[in-house]
């Protein structure tokens, strides 16, 4: 059997999986070429990479997509290097294609002298998982496909790759307030982050995709940002994103954030906790609990918390504690080139 | 004999640049894989190939090692846009002297300078005037049979130092249209490279889409000012009064085509009636057959949210957009230009309506219009400045200087339109296209004046367009993407 990659994203990919782009260049998508771009070894390489795999029946004549991923060039905290996310299957049969695919792929980002590959796998647990379903700037509808994390895991490891991090997202329904003594105040996203950057003085924290460069993590407006303070002092800081999936779905778009008059008044079910900092687990226990009782209020029926890194025991047992079950993880495997 | 018996030539256009050869206007007319492949069908050997973008891939590519490979006994080489005006002269003497084929140009700039062309070109044996398909089949007949080609129709030819004009017309039908079949892209050499780069210049850059031309129909029933295209054109050239569609099962077919072929999204660009009836039932057939590809749709004039709704429920939406040029933000100066009219208020209430609905628009401004002056084009600058702090879902918005176009009503009747001519013959696009791929600044690249505006003032306005328009841009990803 012949494959090919191609640098496109098919159609087909859409009517298989709702997704969401958030990444730089939200206008761009449509037309079909984001230009963007960074400066690598002194010359302009291009950031994005929408790689489909093709297998080719030379008898027939025919070709047929096998695999998709949404691949991009990022400056990690390890250097420069390239990142896969979540690999969309349209065919059962993947094992072989996927070995030439990841080949392929290392051997570019080797001739581009860039330091590793990373890539991301996720392992659905719960029925529904909310936006960003990612650490990137894709997120993908979990529900209406087969992730395949144990196989694609174990033949990573087979080539080589390492486990670079596995991360929890944990969902719950409406939670009691029980009179938590944390007081929560409308900040502006940008605080938080600033304070997520800079700020070492908070021992817990999420995960996030280790660089520093816009547009690649996952984004959405409209967003909620929160500081927890008791006695007047910031105890724990939130950014929390409504499910934009639900209205991607809804309105068959894959850029929501277009159309912000529509977006602005839809009645979203789901708010997922995306960023999060505390200065220990009983002000983020306090503080979630508050800040999920206050958006039920609202009308949303269930949040998520996602970044909670694996090694993070105390964290995962306080949440399940409170009711928070488990709703997907997600490993991220690396293989460095240099 | 050779191994093909038509050649095909896509010429292409060099620019030189201070960053070396660069290749413009990459996309090959249409009706070249439609006659490519109804000669095939009627037992001749083919082959396209696109010599622009073998240049891209290999720099020192050189076109007469395959010419003289194949042997082919006609070469085809279209010259549609006048932007090819020298490259399609360049391949015709490339051709010249290294084989003995003959040498046939067509499209719409060749059949307007046919006399021109024949007078003027050696290396050109004959041009064919509209309509190039049942010509096309009778010249590599007689040109196999060694007969006389003064009976082909549409054909201009040289006879001694003559140029001749056969008296035989042939005007292309719907029923003739729907003989061809014009998505069989693979006659093209390099054909999935082609779809990806149709719209871009840039091999490396990797793009989310393909892209694929669909033929749908000819002709135009209004005329632009600007537009060699136009009704007016149409008449002259083809003898065409109205513009004909194929029938909506031949469009659907190739779009079935598109889809195997991995082309992502179909390139729609002919919408000559305001009621659109032709649509709504190709569109009904496409989602029958559930046809799953996105659709570039440019529209020439406004619609209503019907068309939009069925739009959107027939194409896939990842990079479906609605197209459209208002080229003005000056209600007087679209009015003077624009065969389609519709004033500034109709035009926002339609992207409301579009932003409602959730489609996206796509919309390309002009400078050097009839009737402009700078005051007028100011109205252009803030309409779509306040286009895009609007409407999030206009996903691409730019402004190009006009180029004059051969045929088009302002070349035939320039004191009608305010225009001062510079080009006036074949050989002014000649000139001009050689010294652009000579790499030295014509005297002229835009053809014209208008009575208020020189050349440097109509290029210097479309990038002040431009550059407000991609500040606004940059901006927003800057401060979307900060938290
Ligand atoms: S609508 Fe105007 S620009 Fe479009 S083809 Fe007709 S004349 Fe040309």
């Amino acid at each position: 059997m012949e494959f090919k990659i191609e640098a496109r994203m098919p159609p087909r990919l859409f009517s298989k999986v709702s997704l969401v782009y958030s990444g730089i260049g939200l206008r761009y998508f449509h037309t079909g070429f984001i230009p963007s771009g960074l400066m690598h070894l002194g010359k302009w390489v291009w950031r994005f990479y929408p790689l489909t795999l093709v297998r080719l029946d030379k008898t027939q004549e025919q070709h047929e997509e096998v695999l998709f991923s949404f691949c991009f060039i990022y400056q990690s905290i390890n250097g420069k290097r390239f990142f896969v996310t979540q690999p969309i299957t349209f065919v059962d049969d993947i094992r072989e294609g996927f070995e030439f695919f990841i080949e392929n792929i290392e051997d570019f980002a080797k001739e581009a002298c860039l330091n590793g590959v990373d890539i991301e796998l996720h392992q659905v647990l719960d029925e529904y998982v909310s936006y960003p379903t990612s650490y990137t700037c894709i997120s993908y509808d979990l529900s209406s496909i087969s992730c395949n994390h144990d196989v694609f895991v174990e033949q990573l490891r087979s080539m080589g790759y390492k486990e670079y991090v596995k991360v929890w997202t944990y969902g719950i329904a409406p939670l009691d307030d029980d009179e938590q003594t944390v007081c929560l105040q409308d900040v502006s996203p940008e605080s938080v982050s600033r304070m997520f950057i800079y700020e070492n003085l908070f021992s817990y924290r999420s995960w996030t995709l280790p660089t520093l460069e816009h547009g690649l993590k996952p984004f959405g407006t409209p967003q909620i940002a929160k500081f927890a303070s008791r006695d007047g002092l910031t105890e724990a800081a939130f950014i929390l994103r409504p499910d934009l999936l639900e209205f991607a779905k809804k309105y068959r778009t894959p850029i929501p954030q277009l159309y912000q008059k529509t977006l602005g008044k839809y009645p979203f079910s789901n708010l997922k906790v995306v960023m999060w900092l505390a200065k220990d687990i009983d002000t983020l226990l306090a503080s979630l609990k508050k800040l999920i009782h206050s958006e039920t209020l609202k009308g949303f029926k269930r949040t998520e918390i996602a970044g909670v890194e694996d090694r993070l025991e105390e964290v995962k047992r306080a949440l399940s504690g409170v009711g928070f079950r488990p709703a997907c993880y997600t490993t991220i495997l690396s293989k460095e080139l240099v | 004999m050779g191994d093909v018996d038509v050649l095909f030539l896509h010429p292409s256009t060099y620019v030189s640049t201070s960053d070396g050869e660069v290749v413009r206007y990459v996309a090959v007319p249409m009706g070249t894989f439609a006659l490519a492949d109804l000669l095939e069908r009627n037992g001749y050997s083919t082959r396209i190939v696109h010599v622009g973008l073998k240049r891209m891939l290999d720099p020192n590519y050189k076109v007469e090692n395959l010419i003289k490979a194949l042997e082919p006994t006609l070469v085809g080489i279209d010259l549609h846009w006048y932007c090819h005006s020298y490259d399609a002269i360049k391949l015709a003497d490339c051709v010249k002297r290294c084989t003995n084929a003959k040498v046939v140009l067509g499209g719409m700039t060749a059949s307007f300078f046919a006399d021109e062309i024949l007078s003027s070109f050696d290396c050109v044996d004959y041009v064919i005037v509209g309509d190039a398909e049942l010509p096309m089949i009778e010249l590599i007949k007689a040109l196999m049979k060694s007969t006389e080609v003064s009976d082909v129709p549409n054909l201009v030819y040289r006879k001694g130092s003559a140029v001749k004009r056969s008296r035989r017309a042939y005007l292309a039908s719907s029923e003739d249209l729907d003989k061809l079949t014009c998505s069989d892209l693979k006659l093209l050499e390099d054909w999935d490279l082609y779809v990806r780069l149709i719209h871009e210049n840039d091999v490396l850059s990797p793009k989310l889409k393909t892209q694929g031309w669909l033929m749908i129909g000819r002709g135009c029933s209004v005329n632009c000012s600007y537009c060699g295209g136009a009704n007016l054109a149409h008449r002259k050239i083809f003898g065409r009064q109205q513009p004909i569609f194929r029938s909506p099962e031949k469009v659907a077919e190739d779009l079935r085509a598109f889809e195997e072929l991995g082309i992502s999204c179909a390139y729609m660009d002919f919408d000559p009636y305001t009621n659109r009836k032709f649509y709504y039932k190709l569109f009904e057939l496409v989602r029958k057959e559930g046809i799953d590809i996105s659709s570039q749709f440019l529209i020439w004039s406004l619609t209503d949210r019907n068309f939009v709704q069925d739009l959107k429920k027939t194409f896939n939406p990842l990079y479906t957009t609605l197209t459209i040029s208002p080229e003005t933000g000056s209600d007087f100066v679209r009015l003077k230009n624009k065969g389609f009219y519709y004033d500034n208020q109709s035009l926002l209430r339609w992207l409301e309506m579009l932003e409602e609905e959730m489609v996206p628009a796509e919309l390309y401004f002009a400078s050097g219009l009839s009737g402009e002056t700078v005051e007028e084009f100011n109205k252009t600058m803030k309409l779509g400045e306040r286009i895009l702090r609007t409407y999030n879902n206009v996903v691409a918005i730019s402004c190009n200087p006009l180029f004059l176009e051969p045929c088009s009503p302002r070349f035939l009747l320039p004191k009608k339109y305010g225009i001062r001519l510079k080009f006036r013959s074949f050989s002014d696009f000649y000139k001009t296209y050689k010294y652009l791929a000579e790499g030295t600044v014509p005297p002229s690249r835009l053809g014209y004046d208008t009575e208020y505006l020189n050349e440097s003032q109509i290029i210097e306005l479309s990038s002040k367009f431009n550059e407000v328009v991609g500040s606004i841009l940059e901006g927003e990803n800057l401060t979307q993407h900060c938290a």
